[in-house]
């Protein structure tokens, strides 16, 4: 990296970690989180950069010449499309404007009976018995179903490769740190997302909840334990992102039964070891705030999409570093103006103390999700007025 | 208690593996099946409520649903042909290029407690299917369209103004996480609405 390169990345990181421990950094960061957006302001398409890796690099490159930003939270599901097509999965899933989307109906094949399984050994169980039903080409265990595992793993090869090239040209040719390092999960999570779905989750718990618990029990301790192996650097100022699903469908009473023992869980494990956590609270967190009492002391910090922040700053803002405000609804159909009156009010509210990142509410997804000008305004702004 | 009144607390609690027996006893004790019915509509309405003001969770909406369901099996048989309950039929499905449907599969289960007869198109539904499935449809009052992705609000606006294009008095209603009152409005929708709950209420009041 060159020297005047390293200094404005560790300028940036240094900030980002003052935030992340609920310190005081010379301003407020400010996070900028999207998939596609760059790629399209620079009039490229999805297609075409998931073809080529160094096309996405120039759309960040041009993108963050204009507008100012202390770090991007991650990529995103970014070259996944081979490792599906390799396994003859076309029903599922489907990427739309480069974003993988899954049906949830169809997506999920594990049967009730399948619980003990799991629970016994869930690498064994996921390799033999969920993925040749997942998966039919691996149904017969042949050289055909050998072929297509093959052909699956080459290209999760070149997805990590890919990634890896866009993380360290736009680390240490911009200097712009990339913080999301490994996605994770907990028990809970996985079983809805990839094993059970919603209705088989929902029924499960009220009639099953024994399994379920159990269940998740063992998938959090394996896919934790994947997880550290992957990402083994936990010091070097980045975090792992652990997107939450299940917790905020769950009434208070299931929430602290079924869901907050495993986040607490993963959160001790990860903390203890020294690693930054990054919650992203999908829906509206507002009914569980009390329970954020309950999470261990550490560098945790939390995307809200929904909820006043400022009350949320002020309700969790002691446990966890506070991230997210400027709802993408407003850089995409409000003035300048009021998008700069809404960044400073929130900039007024949530900064004081520390502790607190700038973002928008949700994830920039398509060009539509927030006018540029807007974008380019309201960062100018909080770079020039979020000072400590 | 009644054995109507049993019913209708049996679908709000969500007890599913009692509400089967619960129906036919309130029939053979000589309730009529339109009345029964009814009440377990009357039921759902309250459960709609109550997750519209955060009382109680989707779990609780889902279960209500899926029982009621259940009661209405064993009324099918009673009312066969039988069409003046139905608030007509709703076409629905989530828009071209995004397949998320755990919010869609709630809403066909809310409207069709409610008491539409429902088309679940499924999910990745092209503008043109949602027309073809409204001339292929008998009595069809309602389309609803959903999307998640906010890369897929051109679909939806595809989806509602073909559907307006083709059939012009047709009631159309959208939602989804990224849809506005405003973003529907500006679409040409003639409704919308925040979460299943509310979808009903919703629907029930365009085809009033």
């Amino acid at each position: 990296m060159d020297s005047s390169i390293q200094t404005i990345y560790t300028e940036k990181i240094d900030r980002f970690n003052l935030a992340f421990k609920r310190d005081t950094p010379d301003r407020v960061p400010i996070l900028f989180m999207s998939e596609m957006w760059p790629v399209h302001h620079c009039g490229l398409s999805a297609e075409k950069v998931l073809k080529n890796p160094l096309l996405f690099y120039k759309a960040f490159e041009k993108t963050f010449s204009e507008i100012y930003i202390d770090g991007l939270y991650g990529l995103g599901n970014l070259w996944i499309k081979p490792i599906f097509d390799a396994l003859n999965n076309s029903g599922s899933y489907k990427l739309t404007d480069g974003i993988v989307n899954y049906e949830d109906k169809i997506s999920c094949y594990m049967d009730v009976d399948d619980y003990n399984s799991l629970i016994k050994n869930p690498g064994h169980y996921i390799l033999n018995e969920f993925f040749p039903k997942k998966f039919k080409v691996l149904e017969s265990g042949d050289t055909i179903s050998a072929q297509a595992l093959e052909h699956a793993y080459n290209a999760f090869v070149n997805y990590r490769q890919a990634n890896l090239e866009l993380i360290d040209k736009t680390e240490n040719v911009l200097g712009i740190p990339i913080f999301a390092r490994t996605l994770a999960f907990s028990g809970p999570d996985m079983l809805l997302d990839y094993f059970r779905g919603f209705e088989g989750i929902i029924t499960d718990i009220n009639r099953i909840p024994q399994l379920f618990l159990k269940a998740s029990s063992a998938l959090n301790l394996f896919i934790t334990n994947i997880k550290m192996r992957i990402y083994n650097t936990p010091e070097d100022g980045h975090f792992i992102l652990l997107p939450l699903h299940l917790g905020s469908y769950l009434k208070p009473k299931d929430f602290e039964k079924y869901y907050l023992p495993f986040l607490n869980q993963l959160l001790e494990m990860y903390t203890k070891n020294n690693y930054t956590v990054c919650l992203f609270f999908e829906n509206d967190w507002t009914p569980y705030l009390e329970y954020f009492d309950s999470f261990p002391d550490g560098k945790i910090l939390g995307i809200f999409e929904y909820g006043d922040l400022s009350k949320i700053k002020k309700k969790v803002g002691h446990k966890i570093c506070i991230i997210g405000g400027m709802p993408i609804s407003q850089l995409s159909y409000g003035t300048k103006k009021e998008c700069i009156d809404m960044a400073k009010r929130i900039i007024d509210e949530c900064a004081p103390g520390g502790g607190y990142i700038f973002s928008t509410d949700k994830i920039l997804l398509s060009l539509d999700d927030g006018c540029f000008e807007n974008i380019r305004a309201v960062h100018e702004f909080v770079y020039d007025y979020a000072k400590y | 208690m009644s054995k109507i009144e049993e019913v209708k607390a049996l679908v709000e609690a969500g007890k599913s593996k009692k509400i089967a027996a619960a129906v036919q006893e309130a029939l053979d004790a000589g309730d009529k099946a339109q009345d029964i019915l009814d009440a377990m509509v009357a039921s759902m309405s309250v459960v709609g409520d109550k997750f519209s003001a955060g009382e109680i969770f989707v779990p609780e909406m889902l279960i209500a649903a899926k029982s009621m369901s259940k009661g209405v099996e064993v009324l099918k048989p009673v009312m066969a042909g039988d069409t003046s309950n139905s608030l007509g039929t709703c076409i629905m499905g989530t828009v071209a290029g995004d397949l998320h449907d755990i919010g869609k599969n709630l809403v066909v289960m809310m409207l069709e407690s409610a008491g539409f007869d429902m088309v679940d198109l499924g999910v990745d539904v092209a503008a043109e299917k949602f027309v073809q499935a409204v001339k292929d449809n008998d009595n069809v009052v309602l389309v609803a369209c959903s999307g998640l992705l906010t890369t897929t609000m051109p679909a939806l606006k595809e989806a509602v103004q073909t559907v307006k294009a083709a059939f012009p008095d047709m009631k159309v209603i959208v939602g989804g996480a990224p849809v506005t009152p405003e973003y529907a409005a500006e679409i040409g929708a003639d409704g919308y609405a925040p979460d299943a709950g509310s979808a009903a209420v919703k629907a029930k009041e365009l085809v009033a």
